[in-house]
């Protein structure tokens, strides 16, 4: 539902990126590119990511985080206040069904609920949630169902009025009704949703809102919730915030889960221009950030003495895209060339790897490779695929009609096969990226024009490009991969279609039992992997960088953000 | 002069109305923010939250609708239009924001910078081809040649390792790379200007050093034609003492091409402030315009074009009041 938009202008970046350069050359610490992807502090998170860099607290302190992005709102529901930098900061006082752990793991949140919500009848579904009588905002009133209710109602899509970032799930829901003096809540599906973990995710006090049974209150409570919130129902709340410096957290005394904060004090600062967080840090003005790593920054973490880093996988992929609908690229065999030449190890060696040496080829469309449902799909039906077969490439196409006269591919007809126009949004990895991919299609007569572009999604919109370079962002609910491969859906920019596929996604969506929908998704990942239209190529990491003062912090990379467990943080005691 | 002025700021209104409608016909055809703002979302909003959101943004109106509402609601209730990054930010108050940081930023880089620039331009044209005219031509030039960020983030690295160094002996860094200010500020008034100017080295030097470069090298060439005038010949002839010649005759005329070059550089040293303000951190029109072209905010980057337009043009107007000041022969009726 979310994605990372963190962007700069060509400027600013270019500024910032030689800054660091200078920054690197001219610190102590030197410039290295063979270190670990994880600093002591952090070596566990490799094996154990739910728990690594544990240990007692001991009460007071505060930490000072940065954040890339100011806050535009509080609303994390609507489209303007759906930020990861504004669900980060309000996890700590927002109330979650369930929990996306570092490893993955989809947690129901035991602080909220008396015991897990569970689907008590299968047709229609209906799911219950019981809630822990403790569970109360912080002015004494219940957590209740009544606050299910108005997340439902505001997020269905039924009030258009709202600006909702996304209805999926909510729009399945028949009716939330309450029991128990509300704290049962009992949620009954029009049509089965397996996601269902994936609702309810930032819960706000509908109480505050006021009256909730017209369009108009539930507008009204949309909109209050735009403002800075004066309530909490996690275990901080927010005693200042500067919209343009930071917001500042303190103990909610009212918190009723069972860890409760030790820190004093936690406060987010807002570094706008990632590239300036780390001088920051350097500058004891912040304990810690969260970014995407790149090299310059990983250079300058190096040597530096009682800072902790981890460099870890997520559930974000990298992926290049043919245009099947674009002239000759609707013959499978030359898209299939393609790929075969294209040596995604290169790829990896040349931008990820250097920081991440973790990172290896990606093999499936529907599954990162920290899931535990993931098979190399690509390796069992497609072993050519991004292994750099130039032998077996041009055996494709001589078999199909193709020649290489001259150094330049050419169809039956004899035409001259290209140049393709290779759009991505020109970040460095990227650049890196088409400029090897360049070089590995020229083998086989390809030429490709590289092509910047600052309209990533206008391109992929107007179907203006014949390969494409770019990211999904996901998390471990797989209802959202219907939409990436179904024929004639938004996001299957590649524009393949294939009625079996077709077929086993939608059964996929309605399918409550896991191990069905994973086994029925890597069934269409063989076929749509076969037809050469998408090549995955690396999973993207995510950098976590705090001061080694502080314990049981951690990044999660799967969806719920490094801030999931701020009640644990604390100073670590001697 | 009075009259002077006000028709001055008169002339300066189509100006401004005419870079506005420029701006915002650039910014509607370079940048849709609802297509920014949506950008990678997985799956993408609603069809409806689309389209609540171009209607709130204005785009379902005609293109000279939206400057004319724009326009109408900028003068009739000072509204600056809505935001692209959330319906609960003015960017009115914003700009006014904005603007009191960048001018806090930009006037001590200014006086820094003139005071340093009318030094050594004169002293090198008085000692020219010496070694000190040498030494300060080479400095000049080498400011001259390095980019504002490149200064930044070795000035930054510069204090952190001075910091570092302090530290111990302090209990305190003095020196800080992010912000204008700290947040809270420390209690008591000098801890405050402390705070204040803690924050503010940084940036104000290295927004000094490349502005002070340029100038210095209009102020020696402007020194060197005034000292080799026939007045200033005449002046040392009739035995004037050489510290008045100096300053009372060569270097009050050898200011208004300075005035000039400064007024006219303002703009220069706003542009330079966005990188500046970047790399620090600070919140002001620097931040200001690059946060609007990133969300592709066209309504914020029109009030942003406003008001470093209206600085422009301000600055014009003082630097030919201040030629009245220098050149006793000029009156404004």
């Amino acid at each position: 539902m979310r994605a990372r938009t963190k962007r700069l202008t060509g400027l600013v970046a270019l500024a910032a990126a030689s800054a660091l350069v200078v920054g690197a050359c001219s610190s102590k610490g030197g410039t290295t590119n063979n270190g670990p992807a994880y600093s002591i502090g952090y070596s566990e998170c490799q094996t154990k990511p739910d728990t690594c860099n544990t240990g007692p607290r001991k009460d007071g302190g505060e930490i000072r985080l940065a954040i890339g992005k100011k806050l535009p709102n509080f609303n994390v529901n609507s489209s303007q206040g759906n930020l990861v930098e504004s669900v980060e900061v309000m996890n700590l006082i927002q109330p979650s069904a369930y929990l996306f752990l570092p490893s993955g793991t989809v947690q129901w949140n035991k602080d909220l609920f008396v015991d897990e919500p569970k689907i008590t009848v299968q047709s229609p579904q209906t799911v219950v949630y019981h809630i822990r009588p403790e569970a109360k905002w912080d002015d004494d009133k219940d957590i209740s169902a009544d606050d299910f209710i108005y997340a439902w109602k505001t997020n269905n899509g039924h009030d258009t009025k709202l600006d909702p970032a996304g209805t999926t799930g909510y729009d399945q829901i028949k009716s939330v009704t309450g029991s128990d003096n509300g704290k049962t809540v009992t949620v009954v599906f029009d049509t089965p949703y397996p996601d269902f973990p994936n609702i309810f995710g930032q819960l706000y006090p509908s109480h505050k809102g006021g009256d909730l049974s017209t369009d108009a209150g539930l507008e009204a409570a949309w909109q209050s919730f735009f403002a800075k919130p004066d309530w909490s129902g996690g275990p901080y709340k927010i005693s200042s915030y500067d919209k343009d410096a930071q917001i500042e957290l303190v103990k909610n005394p009212k918190w009723y889960g069972a860890d409760k904060p030790t820190l004093d004090k936690v406060i987010f600062k807002f570094i706008t221009d990632p590239a300036q967080q780390l001088p920051a840090l350097k500058n004891k003005e912040i304990d810690g950030f969260n970014v995407q790593p790149n090299l310059d920054l990983y250079n300058g973490l190096q040597g530096l003495q009682g800072v902790n880093y981890e460099i870890t996988p997520g559930y974000t992929w990298e992926h290049v895209d043919i245009n099947t609908k674009s002239g000759v690229l609707s013959d499978q065999a030359l898209r299939e060339a393609i790929f075969d030449v294209i040596d995604r190890q290169a790829v990896i060696d040349k931008t990820v790897k250097p920081y991440f040496p973790a990172a290896k080829p990606l093999g499936s469309h529907n599954f990162v490779d920290i899931e535990k449902p993931y098979k190399d799909i690509l390796s069992k039906v497609a072993p050519n695929q991004g292994n750099g077969k130039v032998d077996e490439a041009k055996k494709v196409l001589t078999g199909a009609g193709y020649t290489l006269d001259g150094g330049q591919l050419k169809d039956k007809t004899g035409k001259a096969v290209g140049p393709f126009r290779l759009v991505h949004t020109g970040t460095k990895a990227r650049a890196d990226t088409s400029a090897v991919l360049q070089q590995q299609l020229k083998q086989i007569g390809i030429p490709v024009t590289d092509t910047v572009t600052d309209d990533l999604s206008g391109s992929i919109d107007s179907k203006n490009f014949d390969l494409i370079l770019f990211a999904w962002a996901g998390n471990p609910m797989k209802s959202q991969n219907v939409a990436n491969w179904s024929t004639g859906q938004g996001n299957n920019d590649s524009q393949f279609s294939d009625p079996k596929v077709d077929d086993l996604l939608k059964q996929s969506a309605t399918e409550l039992d896991p191990q069905k929908v994973y086994d029925l998704q890597n069934q269409a990942d063989e076929i749509l992997t076969k037809a050469a239209g998408v090549l995955p190529l690396y999973t993207k990491p995510n950098l976590h960088v705090t001061t080694d003062q502080f314990v049981n912090i951690r990044d999660d990379n799967s969806g719920s953000y490094f801030t999931y467990n701020s009640q644990q943080w604390g100073v670590k005691a001697a | 002069m009075f009259a002077y002025t006000v028709r001055r700021l008169i002339t300066g209104i189509p100006i401004l109305l005419a870079s506005s409608f420029i701006s915002f016909w650039l910014a509607s055809i370079s940048a849709d923010p609802v297509r920014a703002k949506f950008e990678g979302r997985s799956p993408p909003p609603p069809a409806s939250t689309i389209a609540a959101e171009h209607h709130r943004m204005r785009m379902d109106e005609g293109y000279f609708k939206q400057y004319w509402d724009w326009l109408w609601g900028l003068l009739r209730h000072g509204d600056f239009g809505p935001s692209a990054v959330s319906s609960n930010i003015s960017i009115g108050q914003g700009v006014g924001h904005a603007s009191l940081v960048t001018l806090r930023l930009v006037s001590c880089a200014m006086i820094i910078a003139l005071v340093l620039a009318v030094v050594t331009g004169v002293v090198s044209a008085y000692r020219q081809y010496s070694k000190l005219d040498y030494t300060l031509t080479f400095v000049g030039f080498l400011f001259l040649a390095m980019p504002t960020f490149w200064i930044a983030g070795l000035l930054k690295e510069w204090a952190i390792n001075f910091n570092d160094a302090v530290e111990p002996s302090l209990g305190s860094r003095p020196l800080k790379v992010t912000f204008a200010s700290s947040n809270p500020l420390p209690p008591g008034f000098f801890a405050k200007v402390g705070d204040y100017a803690g924050h503010l080295v940084l940036p104000t030097i290295s927004l000094a050093l490349i502005t002070y470069a340029a100038w210095s090298r209009f102020q020696r060439a402007s020194m060197l034609e005034v000292l080799n005038s026939d007045y200033i010949r005449l002046a040392r002839a009739k035995g004037l003492a050489p510290r008045r010649v100096m300053i009372r005759h060569a270097l009050r005329t050898a200011l208004i091409p300075m005035t000039t070059v400064s007024a006219l550089t303002i703009a220069t040293i706003i542009g330079g402030a966005v990188v500046t303000e970047t790399v620090f951190q600070w919140r002001g029109m620097g931040a200001f315009l690059v946060e609007a072209i990133n969300a592709g905010d066209r309504y914020a980057m029109l009030a942003w074009m406003l008001v470093a337009g209206a600085f422009v043009i301000i600055g014009n107007i003082v630097a030919d009041l201040l030629y009245a000041v220098l050149d006793p022969r000029i009156r404004y009726e």
